[in-house]
């Protein structure tokens, strides 16, 4: 069997390079530049025309902004909508190449480690910046939790640090590793699709047995009505042996479909998760301890 | 899907997070303990152990301070 | 037996700890239904608990694909 880790390899298409750095063009970069162009022109075509009453494009762009205004009135206040245009590139950004990624044929940007650490470490920068923008020295009182008494400090402040650290990594690697784990189980899926070896049995026992299998669906009312419950019982196993013996290859075909429904609500979940902890990361940074008195 | 209207959706977020980053704190801890132990001290494995010790700390202290902040 | 089979047995049994957290799940959603069942009003209550439930078996079955990978890293 095909290794299942392959569609994740990246081989470039034309060798380029900028100053000893290599930049050559691959699956990755396309895709990106896909997704950038497909964002752009869906949004400009979706904000071109203003009505009032919307249309159908504009009404689900006037959805968007307001999930994404909500999401950061939730976490980070009136203050936090300077951070709109940022939060809403990364939300739709990840949004697209988690959806995209979907598509047969195409490849996931998401599932590369290093497009998620980048976009984890900016994030996470970002806030430090803003924080120290903000606070000055004081904001390294984030390492210290209120309300903490004094003799607790040499322990809590190691273990803030430790938590600090973590930000970055834990949301690089929930990314990148929902997105590759998903793919690889549709990998392996559409290769036992490929490569299950299928029932030996004549050609004309599978015609008989689906004509069998058809007129089991059509009559399954006659037949639930005379045998009762040992005859739904019976429908149902006798109908999975059947297509088993038509056509093996059924069960990783239905698989795959479920899993590739899952996929696209993961692909929606973790682009929100991603956004929401940007907003409160950033929001962390712009209400040093604020949180307590926020709350709800 | 406005966020933290509906329960189920703002509980599968806050859960989905909590996972990874307990697991995040432990690798940070211990990776933090193991660049001590080579790099500064060469103090054998006691300061990935202590670490390790720490990360798991900040994973459960994290966990529970999600669990304080979660959403009605 | 060679060590790459030995590694490459490991981390299947490292994978077959997800029974577990199968286990964890199945049992934590099965008796969130059976509370709600019992007592509607409580849903939102017994909820947080719920999920809470659910990260920590999560982050259970993280730890066994990390030894997984452990293993991955350590074959020769």
């Amino acid at each position: 069997m095909e290794n299942p880790l392959h569609p994740f390899e990246l081989h470039p298409f034309v060798h380029l390079s900028l100053l000893g750095v290599d930049i050559s063009l691959n699956k990755a970069v396309l895709m990106m530049w896909v997704v950038v162009a497909l964002v752009a022109g869906l949004l400009i075509a979706a904000g071109t025309s203003r009505r009032l009453v919307p249309r159908k494009l504009q009404s689900l762009a006037e959805l968007l902004v307001e999930f994404i205004r909500g999401m950061i009135l939730d976490t980070m206040g009136r203050e936090g909508m300077r951070f709109f245009p940022f939060v809403s590139t990364l939300f739709v950004f990840i949004l697209f190449c988690n959806l995209l990624g979907l598509v047969p044929g195409s490849f996931t940007v998401t599932s590369q480690i290093v497009v998620t650490a980048v976009f984890a470490l900016f994030v996470y920068s970002m806030s430090i910046v803003v924080g120290f923008s903000l606070h000055g020295v004081k904001f390294l009182g984030i390492l210290v939790p209120s309300g903490t008494p004094a003799w607790m400090l040499p322990l809590m402040i190691p273990i803030e640090l430790v938590s600090q650290l973590a930000r970055p990594l834990s949301l690089a690697v929930r990314l990148f590793a929902n997105m590759t784990a998903g793919h690889t189980v549709l990998a392996v899926l559409f290769g036992m699709l490929v490569s299950m070896p299928f029932i030996p049995a004549p050609l004309a026992v599978k015609v008989g047995l689906f004509f069998v299998l058809v007129v089991l669906i059509v009559m399954r009312r006659r037949i639930v009505a005379s045998a009762g419950i040992v005859g739904l019982i019976l429908w149902w196993c006798l109908i999975p042996v059947l297509l088993s013996i038509i056509w093996i290859r059924w069960l990783p075909f239905v698989v795959s479909i479920a899993i590739n429904g899952l996929e696209v609500f993961i692909a929606f979940i973790q682009a929100y998760i991603f956004s929401i902890l940007t907003c409160v990361y950033l929001g962390d940074a712009i209400h040093l301890h604020g949180h307590e008195e926020r709350a709800h | 899907m406005p966020p933290s209207t509906d329960p189920f959706y703002a509980g599968l977020g806050q859960a989905v997070r909590i996972g990874t980053e307990m697991l995040a704190a432990l690798i940070v801890g211990g990776g933090l303990g193991w660049l001590v132990d080579t790099y500064l001290f060469s103090s054998g494995p006691w300061g990935m152990v202590a670490g390790l010790i720490l990360g798991a700390f900040a994973g459960v202290r994290n966990a529970y301070r999600m669990a304080q902040r979660w959403p009605k | 037996m060679d060590s790459a089979a030995a590694a490459l047995l490991g981390m299947g049994l490292a994978a077959a700890g997800f029974a577990g957290a199968g286990v964890g799940i199945g049992y934590i959603f099965g008796k969130m239904i059976e509370a709600v069942a019992r007592q509607p009003e409580a849903e939102a209550r017994v909820g947080k608990y719920m999920w809470i439930g659910f990260a920590l078996v999560e982050a259970i079955a993280l730890y066994g694909l990390v030894i997984a990978f452990i293993i991955m890293g350590l074959r020769k």
